[in-house]
């Protein structure tokens, strides 16, 4: 199992890390947005503050150099500094983690539950409100999320007064966190949530036309039974991976809700980042998020290996 | 030299991914003069923003609408994010008052035994962890700011300073290469801000940052800066000034909503009680009525103006006159800038006449200046007196910023009614910025580009040096008008503030007849207070260094 | 005796999707038979004629939507009426099915021991244990090997023929009395068809379960059946004894079917066997003229074949709807002769 499934699995994972820093240092190079400018606030600098600071950045230097230098120092754990905030990576990082942590996880939970939740009963109840409800996906998935914000916005927190307009209530406590998230993460999910309820409809679907449950309702198994050990299992493979890649690929999205609702976290940093050449930063970053795609990625993987015994095969031959 | 920047096209960058947020503007290029936005001189500069407060509050939560700051170190260059919190808890030697009169800070008081001597008397003031500010807070502190490499945004106000030094205590004596009349002006920004030398020398280069946080001697002391969330502040019981002044809010905490939508939001459901700068777009839905807190608008540092370039047609004045004729001021602040906007006759607002003697005499040559106007047969007159045929002009606009796209059309046009050729050419945003770069290079080819401009010090004669001195940060142009720069010069050796005041604005008229600079409109400081929220004494630049929370409260 | 299954004008019309929004087809159109307790039907017919669902019918496995009418009795129980629960105990220990395909029809994604217990146990409540010593001793009737090790193993790492087999011992482990078996060895390969056939034959003789057993082989259909019915276009056109179905044909469409199924001739050599094709194309009910539906494509057919429906006429122990079929009886067994 390790061996044959892991280990390979692992090192594709590594070779991946590792062009992706190539590739994003690379293109951050190229990008607009440089160190002295985010500096100097875009205002005229004399030439002694310009030569200063391209000598603490080694911005002079080819970009192999700096590179190499950057990839050293990630060797040797050290993840550099921030050039916009001048404090460790690894410290300014891991202090927007938690609020972009609980952001994915809340907006996971809905996508779980709701977007599973109403593919299954989309799937299980044809008709006109199945019909109705997907539709409603459709339409969903095409609404820009910062439009979704403001809507939101405007009606639970002006309208209603319901949840504040921004923050993560990262200094309050946990229902307080809960309270300042709930708008964000359903913008959030928004758009997923109705992905994943028409995958979830579609392959639930496909399942219920196979012969082996058209198989398991000759022998007089209920319908429950039918659905649960037949359909629901047998589907559910394509469905957590989707899942799964969709939750992942949330920490994209949370860039512009963390800008919508002022949270400061992972996705807005990454904003800034770019914006300032804060290579250090969006390096980090995206980083994390590949690292985070192929955790997933491998996540779903194992799963799927777990679930689908005729995966499980493949491997021991 | 004023401290001077183009906030607002890098600042806003961040945000523009998200909803476009520097680009609030109507789509169509402004037109007409169906309404006009108001001339200062009608307005009293210097009324509060709102009435003052009576009542404590147990505490208030402020927005920064520039987002979060990425140092609260006082030397870092200046900007709104850095200052409005510091402003309540480093304090300069020299303050800055809402006024504009520059008044004692942490020096009780000054001498000048001679023109380019300062002798600071230090009061006796605590830092936050009860030590005594000396002279050598002092003096450390200062060469900070001089010190560049260290990302020092002040190192320029030192310029003319031959030595810093401890002479007792609490006395220190600062030496000028020459005269400087700008020098206590100076000493009421960054540049003269006191921080504990002790806590200097524990943190090493890392000033203010979330990690290490700062030791000062404000009214405020920094609680904690959870970087990405809030920074909170609460009140110094040992500050000095406790005496005259009594916070009226124990605790503060700031956050950061960048977003135009998210902090319009904010405003109208009343979640914040307060916040500086707000976007237009907020600032008209607060009028709408129906939420939480009020909108306000003061007189501020900023100017809105076209930078005109002299490498091509607009090395000629005439043509430079001609493009000021072709402007429809009325409509391009009306239609962009709506109620930020006020009617500009010269490059510095009113808010930085400051106090004494002089004011009468800034407002006087302020008077003087007509408020410009469309004329459109007087610009092609100019056009056919400039003796250039055929003129042609490429104006630079930053790409994707929609203001800025604009705001080149408008000029486009003005210049094409007064009969000048001219192409708006739009710049990726990088190439855009480099134009007000030390760069020549990165100019060539371009005419004349819009930029907003902060100007910090309260003394009109900062920015006339600084857009006319060839030393001056402001002077990319290389504009080198002997008339204007002997006036400058003059007005900086002048010891007595009228006679300054005399020379600024006559440096002034040959600013506004050459014109290296078209200005089109101030643009107002924005206020957010939640109904019960008061106490907002004035609008920039003195609540960047004047510790303005320590008369926020209740009514 | 009363038959085990009855039934009777059965008519079943499917949705279809149309460019014009949702209609029905027509796909079963009047088929009525019965299956007597220990009697086997062979259901045999071109492709499309409705064999599957006649059959699917009978356990009320149609899909979504579909419309069905006339009687469906099983063991004098109305089947059409059935609410969820007399259903499911009909499917559970009434009547069980045997697909075409044993890989399609057992859920790649579980055990076949999950699969094999399934049955008799969630649906029909018996006790585990006791089920399972049944299973073991009937896998090992059926063939299977270390029947133990087979329960633990997944579909795939089982052979087809395998597969089938325990899903023969399924059907007969929920104790039915009656076998709907769809062409059970068509998936397979050649050599393990006869095989599996004679375990289903065996099996079936032994316990004296009822069955239907759909075929394409005729031969296959008079070899383990009592009675073969022909279906054509969503009727039943012809019922017989299997053993004289094939001397002496009634039906036009049977003899054609008999005429047209290869035969390896022993005399010929190596000369290929003749095929004789049925011309055109079979029709399904719906498309189907309004009197005898095998009239286009029939070498007997005259005008009155195109005016009516001929009714099924019974004479003796067969069923035939044919005008014209006292008058053919010789020329169809002819012509069946001169092929064979
Ligand atoms: N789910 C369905 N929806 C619509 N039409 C269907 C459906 N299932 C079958 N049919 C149609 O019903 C007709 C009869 O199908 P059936 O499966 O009973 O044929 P069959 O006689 O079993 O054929 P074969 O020998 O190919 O298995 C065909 O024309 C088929 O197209
Ligand atoms: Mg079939």
């Amino acid at each position: 199992m390790f061996r044959d499934f892991l280990l390979p699995k692992v090192g594709m994972a590594a070779i991946t890390i590792f062009a992706t820093s190539a590739v994003v240092f690379g293109a951050l190079y190229l990008a607009p947005g440089d160190p002295v400018t985010f500096l100097t606030k875009g205002r005229p600098a004399d030439p002694a503050t310009i030569a200063a600071i391209t000598q603490q950045y080694h911005l002079n230097d080819p970009l192999i150099t700096r590179y190499q230098l950057w990839v050293s120092g990630v060797l040797h754990g050290d993840l550099g500094q921030s050039i916009m905030f001048r404090q460790d990576v690894t410290t300014l990082v891991g202090s927007r983690m938690p609020t972009t942590l609980w952001l994915v996880a809340m907006a996971s939970v809905l996508i779980v539950t709701v977007g599973i939740g109403v593919g299954l009963f989309s799937a299980l109840r044809p008709g006109k409100l199945d019909d109705s409800l997907m539709l409603g996906a459709t339409l969903a998935a095409a609404v820009p999320i910062f439009v979704i914000a403001i809507a939101l916005v405007s009606f639970f927190s002006i309208r209603l007064g319901w949840f504040p307009t921004f923050g993560s209530g990262e200094s309050g406590g946990f229902l307080d966190r809960l309270k300042h998230l709930t708008l964000p993460a359903v913008a959030l999910a928004f758009a997923a949530v109705a992905f994943v309820a028409r995958i979830t409809r579609a392959s639930l679907r496909e399942e219920m036309d196979k012969e082996h449950v058209r198989a398991a309702r000759s022998r007089g198994l209920a319908s429950s039974d039918v659905v649960r050990r037949h359909v629901v299992r047998n589907g559910f493979a394509p469905i957590v991976t989707v899942t799964g890649l969709t939750i992942a690929g949330l920490f994209v999205g949370t860039a512009i809700i963390e800008k919508a609702f002022a949270l400061n976290g992972i996705g807005g940093l990454l904003i800034d980042a770019v914006s300032a050449g804060d290579f250090p930063v969006v390096q980090a970053i995206a980083l994390l998020m590949v690292i985070v795609f192929i955790l997933t990625n491998l996540g779903t993987d194992l799963l799927q290996h777990y679930l689908d015994p005729r995966q499980r095969r493949a491997v021991k031959e | 030299m004023a401290r001077t920047g183009i906030a607002y096209v890098t600042a806003c960058l961040g945000v523009a991914v998200t909803l476009a947020a520097c680009s609030s503007t109507p789509s169509d290029t402004p037109s007409g003069s169906a309404s006009s936005v108001p001339d200062v001189t009608q307005a009293t500069p210097f009324a509060p923003m709102s009435p003052p407060a009576t009542k404590p509050l147990p505490s208030v939560t402020w927005a920064l609408a520039m987002g979060e700051p990425v140092s609260l170190d006082p030397i870092s260059p200046f900007n709104s994010s850095t200052n409005v919190p510091l402003a309540n808890m480093c304090e300069p030697l020299l303050r800055q008052q809402p006024d504009g009169a520059i008044v004692a800070g942490l020096a009780s008081s000054f001498e000048t035994p001679d023109a380019t001597t300062y002798v600071f008397k230090l009061r006796d003031a605590k830092f936050w962890d009860g030590s005594t500010m000396t002279s050598a807070d002092v003096v450390a502190s200062l060469s900070r700011a001089k010190d560049a490499t260290l990302g020092s945004g002040y190192a320029g106000d030192f310029a003319g300073v031959d030595s810093v030094t401890a002479t007792d205590p609490n006395t220190v004596t600062i030496k000028l290469k020459q005269a400087d009349s700008l020098f206590t002006a100076r000493m009421t920004t960054g540049a003269g801000t006191v921080l504990s030398k002790a806590f200097i020398d524990k943190t090493g280069g890392k000033f203010g940052t979330s990690d290490t946080g700062l030791m000062c001697t404000g009214p405020y002391q920094l609680e904690s800066w959870k970087s990405g969330d809030s920074i909170n502040v609460t009140a110094f019981s040992g500050w000095w000034g406790l005496a005259d002044t009594k916070p009226l809010v124990p605790k503060a905490k700031f956050v950061f909503i960048t977003d135009e939508a998210a902090i319009t939001a904010a405003s109208v459901a009343g979640d914040i009680d307060g916040a500086f700068g707000i976007p237009k777009v907020a600032i008209e839905r607060l009028n709408q009525g129906g939420g939480a807190g009020k909108a306000f608008t003061a007189p501020a540092g900023l100017i809105r103006e076209y930078s005109m370039l002299f490498g091509g047609a607009f090395g000629n004045v005439k043509l430079r006159q001609a493009m000021a004729k072709g402007l429809d001021y009325n409509g391009i602040n009306t239609a962009v800038f709506g109620a930020t906007a006020q009617a500009a006759r010269t490059l510095v607002s009113p808010s930085l006449w400051g106090q004494g003697p002089a004011r009468a005499v800034f407002e006087q040559g302020y008077n003087a200046i007509p408020l410009p106007a469309q004329n459109i047969d007087e610009g092609k007159k100019l056009v056919a007196e400039s003796g250039v045929s055929n003129p042609t002009v490429v104006i630079a606009a930053a790409q994707g910023y929609k203001e800025q796209v604009t705001l080149a059309n408008a000029a486009r046009q003005a210049a094409e009614a007064v009969g000048i050729k001219a192409t708006v050419k739009e710049l990726p945003v990088e190439q855009f910025a480099a134009l007000y770069s030390p760069d020549p290079k990165a100019r060539e080819g371009i005419d004349m580009f819009f930029l907003t401009d902060i100007a910090v010090l309260p003394n009109p004669l900062g920015f006339y040096a600084y857009i006319t001195l060839p030393t001056g940060a402001g002077n990319w142009a290389g504009w080198n008008d002997k008339q204007a720069q002997d006036l400058v010069n003059q007005a900086l050796a002048a010891t007595d503030p009228v006679k300054q005041a005399e020379l600024t604005n006559q440096a002034q008229a040959v600013v506004m007849d050459q014109l290296p600079f078209i200005p089109v409109s101030y643009q107002l400081a924005t206020l957010y207070l939640k109904d019960g929220v008061t106490g907002v004494q004035a609008g920039e630049p003195s609540n960047f260094f004047w510790p303005w929370l320590a008369y926020v409260g209740g009514q | 005796m009363a038959p085990l299954l009855s039934v009777e004008g059965l008519v079943v019309d499917l949705p279809v999707r149309g460019p014009t929004g949702r209609t029905h087809h027509r796909i079963i159109d009047g088929v009525s038979f019965d299956v007597a307790p220990g009697e086997a039907v062979g259901l045999v017919g071109e492709s499309g004629s409705g064999k599957s669902l006649t059959l699917r019918s009978v356990v009320r496995l149609l899909p979504e939507g579909a419309e069905v009418r006339g009687s469906l009795r099983f063991a004098d129980a109305d089947v059409l009426t059935m609410n969820r629960k007399q259903l499911n105990a009909l499917r559970s220990s009434g009547v069980a099915t045997i697909f075409q395909d044993p890989r399609a029809a057992v859920n790649p994604m579980r055990t076949v021991g999950d699969f094999v217990l399934e049955g008799p146990v969630r649906a029909g409540g018996r006790n585990r244990d006791e089920v399972l010593r049944e299973a073991l001793g009937l896998l090992t009737d059926v063939g299977i090997d270390r029947p133990e090790q087979r329960l633990r193993q997944y579909p795939h790492e089982l052979s087809g023929g395998m597969l089938q087999r325990i899903v023969i011992a399924a059907a007969i482990l929920s104790r039915p009395q009656l076998l709907l078996a769809d062409e059970p060895t068509t998936a397979l390969d050649v050599t393990t068809q006869s095989d599996v056939i004679a375990i289903l034959d065996e099996q079936r003789h032994e316990r004296g379960l009822a069955m239907v057993f759909v075929t394409h082989d005729l031969d296959l259909a008079a070899a383990i059946c009592d009675r073969t019915c022909v279906m054509y276009a969503g009727r039943i056109v012809e019922d017989q004894l299997s053993s004289t179905l094939h001397d002496a044909p009634q039906h036009p469409y049977t003899a054609a079917l008999v005429a047209a199924r290869p035969v390896l001739d022993i005399d010929a050599g190596c000369e290929l066997p003749v095929l004789r094709a049925i011309r055109g194309r079979p029709a399904s009910a719906y498309e189907a003229p309004s009197g005898c539906p095998f009239e286009p494509r029939c070498n007997h057919a005259e005008p009155a074949c195109s005016a009516t429906r001929p009714p099924e006429v019974n004479s003796g122990c067969s069923r035939v709807a044919c005008f014209r079929a006292s008058e053919l009886r010789g020329i169809l067994a002819l012509e069946v002769e001169t092929h064979a």
